[in-house]
């Protein structure tokens, strides 16, 4: 029926919605780290209501249904969040914090193409979901005062003023949608009394730090577990009272597994999902496709996947740096694309999955893939390795995340991805776990990470090399076994040895701390950290055994210690260092030595 | 027929969207306030406005202020309001009304339904 073209106004649309969204999205990160501090200042809740509702109001009159629906349900959850009705558990809040980039997302997409009116509608099914979700929480409380009285004089004094209102859009806002729980007619007296006293919830916010503090009196509670159980064995061989030793025993392995059932709760209270994270990238992806004049989708896969929260907030950085490459020199822009038989949409696919106890993490591009004769020829220019030093392709590869290669320079269009690969591989480094990347020439690029799932309490084989103690996360050993000497193979003066057809080069710990290297070793324990494809074997006198081990730190005085990650004490108060194991690998290509890979 | 209509809302899209609304009422002259301040003074300094469009949230001086202030002090009190809603904020409206605005209409709206307001509002305040 409208006569009146409001499509003139676009443009004066899109400018008042653009400052109001980047406000928005100031105030949402007020909101997320409120949150995280146990408190959101109301401020932050009345500037972000007024703005949505101004905007909600514009995109209404503008014919954009859906960005209002959405504001809408937007508006419903902030003021449940401002009431206590609802929670800031992360799925909440990565729903909240959304709202600003998802908004101008859609402004995106009507500046890109006036007649859309954008769809929004798995973010305003996901908003309603929430919605209801805390209203079932609530469901005791009858849902009848204020706001439905005022809706029926609404609609009265509506017949009075404008007599053929036409009814509202089709569909009915979700909120009101949502079913009403059925024996709600006459609220009691008791039930009133409820609505001042709050609701009741599942959910208690804690500070994290708290959580932090009961993880390292079960650190500490661990080791002296393991001191427990040795002095239960001494006692069993020295006791003379059998019987009676035994059921000390007995008791120690009780405690034993108490212990265990309580580090696994500890541990589960620390999880977060990792969409949490995740979700970040999608306004990133789709800034940098709009900058880059590309087409990119972002695909999240396994975002409900759980890791520790010290992990979460420090992978967003190495994977912000993933995901950017990946758009900035991964994709191609659509011309080049078709050339190269594609379709001109390209895809990034975020996905993360639990195997055993790791988390893998990968981030998969369907672009141009990594030169790896380009990434040679770069590094030779920049004297990583020598002018005539020829690599094979995964050692070729691996240059990229060379410190070196990382420089401004390198950050061209055409010159690889070597831009802060450095840094991806420091912090999973830091973090106990492994990056390798696998590219085929316009097939793609896949980085892929994997991750202890929790950081503090690990388990670990203790080995011993040259009279000391070093402990190896068991996360990052492929497999262990033992070698005479005259089996060890000499290859460009390096020992390696022959594991079923598998080249695996050998790394002597004493080389990598300065030690004098034991020559009388006949029997060579190894140790095979890595991957499939890219480990080492470290050789070591004694393979001690497994245990839980509490993972501390290096004293900031001390710095960082090349080949150590960090430190655990045993029950016996011996202190051990942890093995780094990502930069033993590297320790080893760069002296020389041969990568292990596959024969053929 | 009308001749002077004072726009009271902060955002220039609406105004903008109402003068291409009220062209529709031939002769008709928009004045545009951003806030009840404003508006007060434009009331002060300009002759002849016979309409206001007034908005309910905006900085400084919202809508309900701006018809508080009107009706202590008993200025302008003959200049007819109409109040322009968000759906969810009835209470408003209702205070509005309350308070002596004259109509009021939810947004989002159809420029025609905004149209029959402004005639039946300003046809109730000159019977003739």
């Amino acid at each position: 029926m409208d006569d009146f073209d409001l499509s003139g106004l676009i443009e004066d649309y899109l400018e008042d919605a653009r400052t109001a969204v980047e406000k928005v999205d100031t105030l949402l990160l007020e909101l997320e780290q409120g949150s995280a501090a146990g408190s959101v200042e109301d401020r932050v809740f009345s500037e972000l209501l007024s703005l949505l509702h101004t905007l909600k109001g514009n995109s209404g009159m503008m014919g954009y249904d859906r960005i209002e629906r959405y504001i809408h349900n937007g508006e419903t959850i902030l003021k449940m969040l401002r009431e206590g009705e609802a929670d800031y558990d992360p799925e909440t809040l990565t729903i909240v914090v959304d709202l600003s980039s998802n908004l101008s997302g859609a402004l995106v997409e009507i500046d890109r193409e006036k007649g859309t009116n954008p769809d929004l509608s798995t973010y305003i099914s996901a908003l309603a979901e929430r919605i209801e979700y805390f209203e079932n929480l609530e469901s005791t409380e009858p849902e009848q005062p204020l706001s439905e009285t005022v809706l029926i004089e609404k609609a009265e004094t509506e017949q009075e003023i404008v007599e053929p209102f036409e009814s509202p859009p089709e569909e009915e806002l979700p909120e009101q949608t949502s079913p009403q729980p059925e024996d709600t007619v006459t609220p009691r007296k008791e039930d009133r009394n409820r609505r001042y006293l709050g609701v009741s919830s599942n959910i208690v916010r804690v500070d994290f730090t708290r959580l932090d503090k009961l993880l390292n009196l079960l650190g500490e509670l661990v080791i002296h577990r393991t001191r427990l159980e040795q002095l239960v064995l001494e006692l069993a061989e020295r006791s003379l009272d059998a019987e009676y030793s035994e059921t000390i025993g007995e008791t120690s392995l009780k405690i034993g597994s108490i212990i265990s059932e309580l580090q696994d709760g500890i541990m589960k209270v620390r999880m977060l999902p990792i969409g949490h994270v995740f979700s970040r990238f999608n306004r990133l992806v789709r800034d940098l496709a709009r900058d880059h004049k590309k087409m990119i989708d972002l695909v999240i896969v396994g975002s409900d996947t759980e890791l520790d929260k010290k992990i979460i907030d420090q992978i967003a950085e190495p994977l912000l740096h993933l995901v950017r490459n990946a758009a900035d020199h991964g994709i191609e822009i659509p011309a080049e694309r078709r050339k190269a038989d594609k379709i001109a949409a390209g895809t990034i696919t975020l996905s993360a999955r639990q195997e055993s106890n790791h988390i893998i993490i990968e981030v998969e591009d369907d672009g141009r893939g990594i030169d790896s004769q380009k990434v040679l020829h770069r590094a030779r220019e920049l004297g990583i390795i020598g002018k005539d030093e020829e690599l094979d392709e995964t050692a070729a590869l691996d240059l990229i995340f060379n410190e070196g290669f990382s420089t401004r320079k390198t950050a061209t269009e055409t010159s690889g991805r070597g831009i802060g690969a450095d840094v991806v591989l420091k912090t999973i480094g830091r973090l106990g776990g492994m990056v390798t990347v696998d590219t085929e020439k316009d097939r793609g690029t896949k980085f892929t990470i994997t991750l202890p799932l929790t950081l503090a309490i690990v388990s670990a084989m203790l080995i011993e090399s040259s009279d000391k103690l070093y402990a190896i996360p068991l996360s990052s050993i492929v497999e262990t076994f033992k070698v005479r000497r005259e089996n060890v193979l000499i290859v460009n003066g390096c020992e390696v040895i022959d594991l079923r057809g598998k080249i695996i080069p050998l790394l002597h710990l004493e080389a990598v701390f300065n030690l004098p290297i034991p020559s009388e070793l006949e029997i060579y324990y190894v140790v095979i950290v890595g991957t499939e494809d890219k480990n080492v074997g470290i050789v070591c006198n004694r393979l001690i055994g497994q245990q839980e081990i509490v993972i501390k730190a290096l004293d900031e005085y001390i710095g960082e210690v090349f080949g150590i990650s960090g430190a655990t004490i045993l029950g016996s108060g011996e202190v051990v260092l942890i093995l780094d194991t990502i930069s033993l690998i590297r320790f080893n290509l760069r002296e020389g030595g041969v990568v292990g890979s596959t024969m053929s | 027929m009308l001749k002077k209509i004072l726009v009271v809302d902060d955002s220039d899209l609406i105004h903008n969207m109402y003068r291409l609304i009220l062209k529709k009422i031939p002769g008709v002259k928009q004045i545009d306030a951003s806030n009840g301040v404003e508006a007060l003074k434009i009331l002060g300094e300009e002759d002849g406005i016979e309409l206001i469009l007034l908005d309910i949230n905006m900085p400084l001086m919202d809508g309900l202020t701006f018809l508080t202030v009107v009706k202590r002090e008993g200025i302008y009190a003959d200049v007819p309001v109409i109040i322009i809603s968000t759906e969810g904020k009835e209470a408003d409206t209702l205070r509005g009304l309350e308070m002596g605005a004259k109509g009021y209409v939810t947004k989002p709206f159809k420029p025609a339904d905004l149209l029959k307001v402004i005639e039946k509002v300003s046809s109730e305040n000159n019977p003739n």
